[in-house]
């Protein structure tokens, strides 16, 4: 007779569950297409399909119950770790991290140079023509005019000569004869500009000009003479933006005249194609002369500019010489303003498609991919491009791992550590476990407080213990001054492996003592009273009965102990980071096992080595995965002999 | 005589016993005296406390940079969401694994054993990439957001929950299963209405076991939610003592003692429950 029958509500649960795992993984699938995340809608596309085919058809019952968790562990533990395993091949590391694609169009980016001479503009952003998305940049290009000063209207009675008896040094001393201006004698060098009293000065007799001063040296008529070409070309400083030039000589006088060097602009309008003059009279100017407007072009607003703040670096603007030159958007202008800021730049490292090399057009320098994650100059090995790419190396970080020196020695000083301390961590935990555990195996006074105060530090939540004790063992902490001692406890590499051991033993034995509490008691009573009939005493019932089956039942929890403290990874990176080092500025340090020196390798330091990191993790998975192994079989064995 | 009898009988054992309590209680004590001590250090000269003051503990609770409220609500949410969601998704899974007669089952156990042997805090690069990406087209569920650290920790917590709940599955006694498949019961019935009432109280001990799990991670924690008011607890509090100028530890003490006393209590009241789940699978962590 069928008891169990079907029920509809439980139909109808299972179709509303069911329906709505669904819409939730299709909305996600649909978002991470949206998004470009192929790889990510395509699995959650696989699960949707999962989900149908256990929930909606009876052809696999076992798929029923496993449907979810596999999900979960697939996307989760498994992925993450074929991905990691994955990266054992690969030179990856800080400098190689991106595919070969990026790493291609990053240089291609960053190849550009600024031009000789630094050409920069202070451009505006807007559109040329009709179409509002060719992206155009009006600029302003300054020219330096010199020409009389408008308005300046003194002249100076000047001498030439030079200062300090230095004839490279040239300087002028010059008179306003006809009181035109505030200066009534004045010295002045190309750079420089000091204003002089009559008590400064010699005046010549007849026009009262003057003719020395302390330091000054006149020319004399011989050496005038011979200088006579280059003193058109003589510029000697005045006031801020105004220079003296000298006119022709009158008996060994120069007229000084005032002049002014002036900006004056030509506007261009840029786009990516086509860099265009425009005239004067089509552009609209601000105060001091710049285009901020033209005709055909159209302003951006800054909801406009606002789109181009990602793509800015990658835009080319058509410069006046022709290519390798262009022109760059540096900044964009801040709100309110109307400038963005571009200089003029040569794009100098240039990709060849074809050929897959990279040539600096500057220098003429080719770079080849040296099929070991870089492009590399083929004159010069040292000369590379930055950024690299992760290339497949084979087994490279497999046999770097035994013949690199400053791989291999850390790390065999690492592996032996690593055994050491999860043999030892086992050995003492079981040791004072046991010892607690036959203590305690007889009803004596007070032995449930004894029992409850002892698993208090299993009890205790291990992170915070842990970060207890390394307080508790710093140079100034707890224990050095309850105890009135000064050791490094942490910073001395014996110290440091003993405090690690010793704190772990503190967090591991509350364990074994009820692992080993609860054995005792599963041991038959008999035995060892038939023993002691027999004339065996205590030890003899202990060394020989009580021991052995002891340890024939916990060696499984004995090998999975061994094994989690081969990777007990919150110990030693919390207590003391898997310092200290072996020398300055190593990365690997006297505490560091496998799995914390591989967490560092790939996480904590300057170059992140995961390609090494990776490969050193193959090889923890394989030993630990083995020890698993057969502590699996071993307790097998035992349960056949249960 | 009988004095020797006794010592040789029993006053060896309060010795032990004397001297393992020791060992284990003076480290919390001391932390205990710390979170009541005025000095910021773990620096005690002597045994007995020289001051007594709560600003430690009040300081936990005024001071706006220190959302100690937030971190514990976090770590409640985030360990007390996935230790559920984990055995309520993995139950099924070892109920099939010890039950089911499938192609594969072997091999899938194996399989499931040796995921479990990979250390996960190298996967970490690998889980920032992909949670990075989800972030992009699910922002409540990638990186940096609760939602997403509760599924990384969902996945990872997988194995080890299903592993564990097989081995209790196992325990129970196949006739109450075979009775129901001959009166008709399907799997998933048998499932539902024979299996997970009887195994209410073991699944309700993983679950424990996995929250007491997730209360102590702290390096994924640390990774994924950088923001001060998303942390969790024990994230939270190493913030305290992270740098090495920094080291504050009076706040610290009373933080981790107001925080493990909830996990202390729950321990010791289910120690017998939580010790033979220990031992048919796995150690704790």
């Amino acid at each position: 007779m069928r008891i169990f029958k079907g029920n509809i509500y439980a139909v109808i649960a299972k179709l509303i569950f069911v329906t709505l795992a669904m819409s939730v993984l299709g909305y996600l699938m649909l978002a991470a297409f949206g998004t470009g995340d192929t790889n990510i809608a395509i699995f959650l596309a696989v699960c949707i399909l999962i989900v149908a085919f256990a929930y909606l058809t009876n052809i696999s019952i076992p798929l029923k119950f496993f449907a979810p968790g596999i999900m979960f562990l697939i996307a989760f533990v498994i992925v993450p770790m074929v991905f990691t395993l994955s990266m054992s091949v690969f030179k990856y590391q800080t400098g190689n991290m991106l595919s070969k694609e990026a790493a291609v169009s990053t240089i291609d980016e960053q190849g550009v140079t600024p031009d000789e001479n630094e050409t920069a503009y202070d451009v505006v952003l807007g559109h040329y023509g009709d179409k509002t998305s060719t992206i155009a940049i009006l600029g302003s290009e300054e020219k330096q005019v010199e020409g009389a000063a408008p308005g300046v209207t003194a002249k100076f009675d000047t001498v030439l000569g030079y200062l300090d008896g230095d004839k490279a040094n040239l300087a002028v001393l010059s008179t306003d004869t006809w009181g035109d201006s505030q200066y009534a004698y004045f010295l002045a060098t190309p750079t420089t500009f000091t204003p002089l009293t009559d008590a400064d000065v010699t005046l010549e007799e007849v026009n009262y000009t003057a003719i020395a001063t302390k330091g000054f040296t006149r020319f004399s008529k011989d050496e005038l003479s011979a200088m006579m070409e280059t003193i058109p070309g003589l510029k000697f400083k005045y006031e801020t933006r105004y220079f003296l030039k000298l006119g022709a000589p009158i008996k060994g006088f120069f007229e000084g005249s005032v002049n002014q060097s002036m900006s004056v602009y030509t506007y261009f309008i840029s786009t990516k194609d086509k860099y265009r003059i425009i005239p004067a009279a089509d552009i609209v100017k601000d105060g001091s002369g710049m285009a901020i407007g033209a005709k055909n072009f159209t302003k951006y607003k800054s909801s406009q500019i606002a789109k181009y703040s990602e793509e800015i670096g990658k835009i080319h603007l058509a410069y006046k010489k022709p290519a390798p030159y262009f022109i760059g958007i540096e900044t964009l202008p801040s709100p309110g303003t109307n400038f963005a800021y571009s200089i003029v730049q040569i794009k100098n490292i240039q990709y060849d498609k074809k050929a897959d090399t990279f040539t600096n057009v500057l220098t003429g320098a080719v770079y080849k991919d040296d099929n070991k994650g870089n492009f590399r100059n083929v004159k010069d090995s040292k000369d590379y491009l930055d950024p690299g790419w992760r290339q497949g190396v084979w087994f490279e970080n497999f046999t770097s791992l035994f013949t690199d020196t400053r791989i291999r020695d850390p790390l065999i000083q690492v592996f032996i550590w690593t055994i050491a301390f999860a043999f030892l961590t086992v050995l003492t935990q079981f040791a004072l476990g046991l010892l607690v555990a036959i203590a305690m195996d007889k009803k004596i006074r007070g032995r449930g407080i004894y029992r409850s105060l002892m698993i208090l530090p299993y009890a205790m939540p291990s992170i915070m213990s842990i970060l207890i004790w390394g307080g508790m063992l710093d140079t100034n902490g707890a224990i050095n001054s309850l105890l009135n001692l000064d050791v490094q406890w942490l910073q001395d590499p014996w110290m440091a492996k003993i405090s690690v051991l010793l704190v772990n033993l503190w967090l591991g034995f509350p364990y074994f003592y009820l692992i080993a509490a609860g054995s005792l008691q599963a041991i038959p009573k008999e035995l060892a009273e038939s023993a002691g009939i027999d004339g065996a005493n205590p030890r003899q019932i202990f060394r020989l009965i009580t021991l052995p089956l002891l340890l024939r039942m916990l060696t499984p929890l004995l090998i999975a102990s061994f094994a989690f403290n081969f990777n007990n990874f919150n110990i030693i990176y919390l207590l003391t980071g898997g310092g200290p080092s072996f020398e300055f500025g190593s990365v690997a340090g006297a505490t560091d096992i496998l799995i914390s020196y591989t967490y560092k390798l790939a996480f904590d330091t300057t170059i992140q080595n995961y390609g090494l990191a990776s490969a050193i993790s193959v090889v923890i998975f394989i030993i630990v995965a083995g020890m698993s192994m057969y502590g699996i079989r071993k307790s097998k064995v035992l349960d056949d002999f249960a | 005589m009988i004095f020797l009898r006794w010592f040789q009988q029993n006053s060896w054992r309060h010795i032990v016993g004397l001297f393992g309590t020791l060992f284990a209680i003076f480290p919390l004590y001391l932390v205990v005296l710390a979170s009541f001590s005025s000095s910021q250090s773990l620096q005690s000269t002597s045994f007995i406390p020289s001051s007594f003051v709560w600003d430690n503990y009040t300081m936990l609770f005024t001071d706006p940079t220190v959302p100690f409220l937030l971190w514990m609500k976090n770590s409640a949410i985030i360990a007390g969401a996935v230790s559920l969601l984990s055995v309520f998704i993995g139950a099924s899974s070892a109920f099939a694994f010890s039950r089911l007669r499938f192609k594969g089952k072997r091999v899938g156990l194996q399989a499931l054993l040796l995921v479990q042997m990979f250390p996960s805090v190298l996967a970490l690069s690998a889980i920032y990439v992909i949670m990075e990406r989800v972030f992009v087209f699910a922002p409540e569920w990638g990186l940096g957001t609760l939602g997403g650290l509760v599924l990384v920790y969902l996945g990872g917590s997988m194995g080890v929950n299903i592993w564990l709940m097989k081995g209790f599955v196992d325990s129970i006694p196949l006739e109450l299963d075979e009775a129901a498949k001959v009166d008709g019961a399907s799997a998933m019935q048998t499932y539902w209405q024979i299996f997970v009432p009887l195994a209410m109280p073991i699944l309700s001990v993983v679950t424990l076991l996995s929250f007491i799990g997730l209360f102590n991670e702290f390096i994924l924690a640390r990774m994924f939610l950088p923001e001060s008011e998303d942390r969790t607890i024990a994230v939270g509090l190493q913030g305290f003592i992270g740098g090495q100028y920094s080291a504050n530890w009076g706040p610290f003490a009373a933080g981790s003692l107001l925080a493990s006393v909830p996990i202390i209590i729950v321990f010791m009241t289910l120690q017998r429950y939580i010790i033979g789940g220990l031992t048919a699978g796995s150690v704790k962590g």
